[in-house]
């Protein structure tokens, strides 16, 4: 572990892509190899990494239903022992233009039954401490929050 | 992606050998496994040793192969790192599938059912 200082000013950075899987898969290397020159430990690391991988597959699939030129903008701050992320699309809105309220889902079901999908919301929810979403002049704003481990 | 197999005596081990199973890999994951589950065995342990990463679409994906070797053949899986092993456990997976510190226990748990 590094001896580094606390930082005395937030240390922001942001991205731009294009809302396909592979994408998806890039933005995430590179937002996983900044924090970690930023020191952030890997335990945090890997909880953010599977929150914004929930919440971009989720612009992919739903909001760009599926297109791969939909564009999807990252911007993420580190201040004070959290990690704020905001995310913007201009997808299609959320329905009821709100946050999905998940379901635990019934796994006491045959074989065929078992849920393949439907968990992202939930864990997003789970992973993060808060998290909002805002729908303004046709575009998606959504920002969760973590803290981190002190170093 | 690439998954490698072998059959040891009535388990077929297949490895993932890639880093992640996430959504830009669930087709070719799911298309492997089948080609893999072809050859006969009575139990089908997926080492997951490697993997780093698994998202929930990943997860949809081995309980989608899960569902394609049917109820007779069970599909159990082993050494989940820390990152996947949180997947399984946010979702309750860990109570629907058989879960192995190694592949090598899987195997032995074999011989103690045998």
């Amino acid at each position: 572990m590094s001896d580094r200082p606390p930082a005395k000013e937030p240390y922001r950075f942001g991205l731009s892509f294009q809302s396909s899987p592979l994408m998806v898969r890039h933005a995430l290397s590179e937002v996983m190899s900044r924090l970690q020159k930023k020191g952030v430990r890997e335990k945090d690391c890997g909880v953010f990494e599977l929150a914004l991988a929930e919440v971009l597959n989720n612009i992919v699939e739903h909001a760009y239903e599926g297109s791969d030129t939909g564009s999807i903008t990252l911007s993420i701050t580190i201040w004070n022992n959290s990690l704020n992320c905001e995310i913007s699309d201009i997808g299609k809105a959320m329905p009821d233009l709100s946050l999905p309220v998940p379901k635990q889902k019934e796994l006491n079901v045959g074989l065929e039954r078992l849920p393949e999908g439907g968990w992202g919301w939930m864990m997003i929810r789970e992973l993060s401490d808060s998290i909002t979403y805002q729908r303004t002049s046709g575009r998606n704003k959504l920002a969760f929050q973590m803290g981190l481990d002190q170093a | 992606m690439e998954i490698t197999s072998k059959l040891v005596n009535d388990t077929l081990l297949a490895t993932v050998e890639a880093s992640r199973i996430d959504s830009a890999v669930t087709v070719q994951f799911k298309e492997t496994m089948r080609q893999i589950a072809s050859t006969k065995s009575a139990r089908v342990v997926l080492d997951l040793s490697r993997v780093t990463f698994l998202d929930s679409s990943g997860l949809g994906a081995v309980v989608g192969v899960m569902k394609f070797l049917g109820p007779e053949r069970k599909l159990e899986v082993a050494g989940l790192t820390i990152n996947v092993a949180k997947v399984f456990s946010l979702t309750r997976m860990d109570t629907v599938f058989r879960i192995h510190n190694s592949a090598l226990d899987a195997l032995a748990a074999s011989e103690g059912t045998a």
